[in-house]
């Protein structure tokens, strides 16, 4: 593996969302809308709130869809709040949702975005040579 | 201490990735979920998304390291379109 490199973006959140089945997307949008670079979905199945105020089980659907959006420190608190406004999450039975600190991400950064990166920054080094780390910025 | 180390790959990566780790006495649990993504592939299947499987790893953190590195080779992250891997702390375990 010698010549390769791993580059850490740190200082980045992880938001999580699950909410009713077809309502991820209108969520991702208004996370795009203010910076957020995308979202990875998967379905899921829920349980909790659907047996407590469901109409016999069956108003609040069963089928969740779970969204995953990482992003900057500087641009969490803004994507979490569209998030929540566009998913009605202060309705009851909508979804939940939750954020936690990302140690570090690894992803392919493009070489000029690095030497912008080196240019315009002071990197921190890793322990490793074969290592940098960068302030992770806008990248999802 | 144990840690969360996920990954966003290409889609049939994450089943590979099972079956390679499997038996890796550093891992505490391997689980493969298939979405879709929105910005990590260029190629769209659906509309403006493209499928991907998410691998979520816990480990304990002393691990941490050899498992990320392992798990950003596979992924072969030096190129375009590989995907991304993440790492968090998790702060309770019971099993």
């Amino acid at each position: 593996m010698a010549g390769r490199q791993i580059t850490y973006l740190t200082d980045a959140q992880m938001i999580t969302c699950i909410v009713q089945a077809s309502q991820a997307d209108k969520v991702v949008k208004a996370a795009q809308d203010v910076g957020a670079q995308g979202a990875t979905i998967t379905y899921a199945r829920g349980t909790g709130v659907r047996e407590r105020m469901g109409l016999l089980g069956v108003a609040i659907d069963e089928q969740k869809e779970m969204i995953r959006i990482i992003v900057s420190q500087e641009q969490a608190d803004r994507v979490f709040e569209a998030m929540y406004l566009a998913g009605d999450l202060d309705k009851p039975g909508m979804g939940i949702m939750f954020m936690n600190d990302l140690d570090r991400i690894a992803t392919y950064i493009p070489d000029e975005v690095l030497n912008d990166a080196k240019q315009t920054k002071p990197t921190r080094k890793a322990s490793s040579k074969s290592k940098t780390t960068k302030k992770a910025g806008a990248k999802k | 201490m144990i840690t969360e180390i996920g990954a966003f790959l290409h889609k049939g990566t994450g089943s590979k990735l099972l079956a390679e780790l499997e038996g890796d006495k550093r891992i505490l649990g391997i689980y493969v979920e298939a979405g879709r993504t929105e910005d990590l592939f260029a190629f769209r299947e659906f509309g403006s998304a493209s499928e991907n499987d998410i691998v979520t790893i816990l480990a304990e953190a002393k691990n941490a390291d050899a498992i990320f590195k392992l798990i950003s080779e596979k992924a072969d992250l030096t190129e375009p379109q590989s995907g991304l891997v993440y790492q968090m702390p998790l702060h309770k375990r019971a099993s």
